[in-house]
């Protein structure tokens, strides 16, 4: 199967791996992809608890995504392999998830109580001019938070995209830097031959 | 080709350190003020080459250049890889911290033996021998890497053989790479400025950085 696998995943070649990881509703969701812009595609992902043991595992698809349901209400550690020593992982903390919890938690009020029901009885304008009329769309406090966060949720996800591509890009101060720091140390070390001599 | 943090255990990454100062201790023998800038400068190369890609079809491979440090280097390539790799490793994100140790034991120890090869053109006649060994040493430099890639790998519990086969597969558009840049630059240097490569002389005796210190003192006498 390992053999299989190998054999099916793409050639990953010496680049840097980086993922990205978010809650979009009640799913979370990862991408992994290399720094020139290829997808970590069939790569493992696997979740892990606070306690460091495995929660779930899953492989991702030809964009390099995979998304699976929250398994749990506390922070969690995300690691992507694409083989060839090539992993990276990223750290998914309660905080992220709060939201969904007091969300949900919404939900089951909302539901049970039936009180708030927005009505919206005004008629929609569809892109193609016509006037559609929209009779009633009945949108309980809790389809609304749904569907509003995914849609903001769908809205961030190039913005979280270039944001963690951002972060990995090199920039030319590191790379002056680098060899800034080359040469210091060859001097220093020069330096210190030299007065010897 | 540097391996992530997270992928190891700690048995193999503290071999890797152990290993990597051992081998820096060793090579770094009796370094010679006048070796000291021709050093600093190969570290720089080695440094940025992996941010330079080379588009091969539809993907790109970065250049390593570990092959290249040993025909110029020498025994010296082997701890001007390791401050390379510490540096890819801070200011890059490329590999992790912790596996410094066996990343400079891969690239490194390739390095060596792109070395090693390169010393074997003192046993042959022909012509362009410089452009020939070059880029052998070149491809050794990556084919050797890509095989303790494969043997650290191991140790996680991926079977040998499938790794092996597909890690050298996937490098084989870097080995070519390498072998092409490396051979151009042998060769070039050959003709241009011939002791600026290492080994002037074959690895007839173990003792070769004394070796190496006698001709590079021959030289200064020369001038």
């Amino acid at each position: 199967m390992a053999t299989i696998l190998l054999l099916i995943t793409p050639p990953a070649f010496a680049h840097k791996l980086n993922m990205f990881a978010y809650v979009e509703g009640n799913e979370i969701f990862v991408e992994g992809y290399f720094t020139d812009g290829k997808k970590a595609k069939n790569s493992e992902i696997i979740v892990f608890d606070a306690a460091n043991s495995e929660l779930l595992r899953g492989t991702s698809d030809a964009d390099g995504q995979f998304s699976f349901a929250i398994p749990q209400q506390n922070d969690m550690r995300i690691t992507v392999n694409a083989g060839m020593g090539h992993q990276t992982e990223y750290s998914l903390l309660k905080d992220e998830l709060q939201d969904e919890e007091t969300s949900s938690e919404l939900a089951t009020t909302a539901t049970t109580a039936t009180t708030a029901t927005v009505t919206d009885e005004k008629s929609t304008q569809t892109t193609d001019g016509s006037l559609t009329p929209v009779t009633a769309v009945n949108l309980d406090n809790s389809a609304l938070r749904t569907e509003v966060e995914r849609a903001v949720g769908k809205a961030i996800k190039p913005l979280m995209r270039e944001l963690s591509a951002m972060r990995a890009e090199k920039s030319l101060a590191d790379i002056i830097g680098g060899i800034g720091f080359i040469f210091g140390l060859f001097g220093i070390a020069m330096y210190f031959k030299a007065r010897k001599a | 080709m540097h391996i992530s943090d997270g992928i190891l255990s700690a048995p193999v990454l503290t071999a890797g350190f152990i290993g990597t100062v051992a081998v820096a201790a060793y090579t770094l023998r009796k370094l010679d003020l006048d070796d000291i800038p021709k050093v600093s400068v190969i570290t720089s190369v080695f440094f940025v080459a992996s941010l330079i890609h080379v588009p091969i079809g539809f993907s790109s491979v970065h250049l390593i250049l570990n092959g290249l440090v040993g025909v110029v280097l020498g025994m010296r390539a082997f701890p001007a890889i390791m401050l390379g790799i510490i540096l890819q490793t801070i200011l890059f994100g490329h590999g992790g911290v912790t596996v410094i140790g066996v990343n400079t034991m891969m690239l490194g120890g390739g390095g060596l033996l792109a070395y090693g090869v390169w010393q074997l053109r003192h046993h042959v006649n022909i012509n362009k021998k410089e452009m020939i060994f070059g880029g052998l040493a070149g491809a050794t430099g990556i084919f050797s890497s890509g095989i303790v890639l494969a043997l650290s790998l191991v140790t996680t519990g991926e079977e040998f053989i499938a790794t092996a086969g597909y890690t050298l597969a996937a490098h084989i558009p870097v080995m070519i790479v390498e072998a092409l840049v490396v051979g151009a630059c042998a060769a070039f240097l050959a003709k241009v400025k011939p002791d600026a490569l290492a080994g002037q002389l074959p690895l007839t005796q173990k003792s070769s950085p004394v070796k190496e210190k006698a001709t590079a003192a021959n030289e200064e006498a020369s001038k």
